[in-house]
């Protein structure tokens, strides 16, 4: 089926799309999106609207830029999500990218979980965390260099 | 806005399976104690604002301005 989409008509198989059964937050009417890989922007990938032409999301895998990142998913989200099996998962962390990339954040406070089983998806809070909406890309990934330099020179 | 008052200890319904309960008031602060079925999500107001707010945000952004933005890459 052919959709609108913020990068122009695609042609979208039903097996392709993803599911937010009860949207994102800010956009609640907006469920059906679907992940764009384009090898100009790796390792950056959208989660693209087919709903709204003027919606996507630019996203990481979140480890790729905190290398230390934890994620708890709750009793419910494991529920809404019919999650069998740890491996059918797929982390997002949504990026905000302004006019100047080098001070692109993260939201590492509310990621994006997909089921690539059955293709739900869900954006959870973790409000027990102490992450924010707002994480500077740069600082997190100097961070993550150190903790790498450290474990190198700790095994030795 | 619907607006009620209750004493400590107090409590109202919202439907037929939540009740909410003033459970301490303390100088500005209340302590509320929520009882609601797993399916019903509880956040603090602001938390789930600033995720709205930043969401709103980054579902705008430039399809291509994703140079620099992962130093190092």
């Amino acid at each position: 089926m052919l959709y609108k989409t913020k990068f122009g008509d695609m042609d979208i198989n039903d097996d392709q799309i993803i599911t937010f059964e009860n949207g994102i937050p800010g956009f609640p009417n907006l469920r059906k999106f679907i992940l764009l890989a384009r090898e100009s922007d790796n390792p950056i990938h959208w989660l693209v609207s087919l709903e709204n032409e003027f919606v996507a999301f630019p996203i990481v895998n979140p480890w790729i830029v905190c290398v230390d990142y934890s994620l708890n998913l709750s009793h419910l989200d494991i529920q809404e999500l019919n999650i069998e099996n740890q491996s059918d998962l797929n982390i997002w962390a949504i990026l905000t990218i302004k006019d100047d990339p080098s001070q692109a954040t993260i939201n590492l406070l509310a990621p994006i979980v997909v089921n690539l089983k059955n293709r739900k998806a869900k954006q959870i809070i973790q409000e027990e965390s102490n992450y924010s909406v707002r994480h500077l890309v740069k600082d997190e990934v100097e961070k993550s260099k150190k903790i790498i330099e450290n474990s190198k020179t700790g095994s030795g | 806005m619907l607006v009620i008052s209750r004493k400590i200890g107090e409590s109202f319904m919202v439907g037929d399976d939540i009740e909410i309960k003033i459970l301490k008031i303390e100088g500005a602060e209340v302590k509320i104690g929520i009882s609601a079925p797993l399916y019903v999500k509880i956040y603090r107001s602001e938390i789930y604002q600033k995720i709205v707010q930043e969401n709103k945000i980054a579902a705008q952004t430039n399809v291509d301005n994703l140079k620099g933005v992962i130093p190092g890459d």
